[in-house]
């Protein structure tokens, strides 16, 4: 498993991270929390995480239902209205639905709740791609190994090994760039060397 | 702010290289054009081998001929726009982005361009 991997968690309208699994470990996260890393689509419960298991207390039904039910009404205080009923016990099935909408908004409401989510690093695909065709050299086919990396680790959430490996296809494709024009007129004195 | 002066020096350079590859043939024997690097020191084409001879023709409107110097070139530029468009256009259509951007594409990319090099060499086109 790998310990770069960084994720957000939202509990009970609250939201931290980025924290590693380390980190995880040592916060009071209940299974009652969402989960968001790199590469995920959208958040989800951290009961649907299987590397996550074991790092979240499995609360007794009747306590995780109190800051359950009360976690939604105060969250929407500001809101216009309180579309629950919160008289009511709720049923376990029912907390989740009613904190769905909050927990997974569209992604441009995510970026906006967490400013430092992260995205993935360029994959510099167009420079890859044109140092291939353009240059002559094999070093662009490196680059594109490299960017292909870049999305694998990202959808991993190993935001750490991304950047890395955008930043080395971005080396290679200046590489490739300044070893095609450097090499060329050379190439050109051969060539005539060779007709004469 | 680098970015932009990266973006304003690229766009400079393919305004001069597309005056000189129009105006100038390099299939005429005899010109300067350096004649591709991998070829001269391997024997062997690269996957861009045929691509001035390509452009040549394309700014000319002759396809065909461009196909018949390096295909790859002509698969490669709608490829190029697509990836320049993707990252121009990231905030305003990040799904389009993250759907080219998805590991099994980049690989068949790759597999794709390895697959022209070697077999280019092979059956000779």
């Amino acid at each position: 498993m790998n310990e770069n991997i960084q994720y957000w968690i939202n509990q009970d309208g609250v939201q931290a991270g980025p924290v590693t699994r380390e980190q995880l470990k040592d916060m009071a996260v209940t299974d009652a929390a969402y989960v968001w890393r790199a590469g995920m689509e959208d958040w989800c419960r951290i009961t649907e995480m299987p590397e996550l298991a074991g790092l979240y207390s499995t609360a007794p039904a009747d306590e995780a239902q109190q800051p359950q039910a009360e976690a939604p009404a105060q969250a929407q205080t500001d809101d216009e209205v309180v579309t629950g009923t919160p008289v009511i016990p709720p049923i376990p099935q029912q907390p989740a639905a009613r904190v769905q909408p909050q927990m997974q908004p569209q992604p441009q409401m995510a970026a906006q709740q967490v400013t430092e989510q992260p995205k993935c690093p360029p994959t510099n695909l167009v420079w890859a791609i044109l140092s291939t065709i353009l240059c002559c050299l094999p070093l662009g086919v490196v680059a594109i190994v490299y960017s292909t990396k870049v999305t694998q680790k990202y959808q991993q959430g190993d935001l750490a090994a991304a950047e890395h490996y955008s930043e080395v296809s971005a080396w290679w494709c200046i590489g490739s760039i300044i070893g095609g024009i450097v090499l060329s007129p050379f190439v050109s004195l051969i060539q005539m060397a060779m007709m004469q | 702010m680098r970015k932009t002066l990266i973006i304003i020096i690229a766009m400079a350079a393919a305004i001069v290289a597309v005056a000189i590859y129009f105006f100038y043939d390099p299939s005429q024997p005899g010109t300067w054009f350096p004649r591709c690097t991998f070829l001269t020191l391997t024997g062997y084409k690269c996957a861009g081998c045929g691509s001035q001879r390509a452009i040549h023709a394309l700014l000319h409107g002759d396809v065909t001929s461009a196909l018949h110097y390096n295909a790859a070139l002509l698969v490669a530029l709608p490829l190029v726009a697509a990836y320049g468009i993707a990252e121009w256009k990231r905030e305003a259509w990040p799904r389009f982005y993250l759907a080219i951007n998805r590991p099994w594409v980049l690989i068949s990319i790759l597999v794709g361009i390895i697959a022209w090099w070697i077999g280019r060499n092979i059956v000779d086109i």
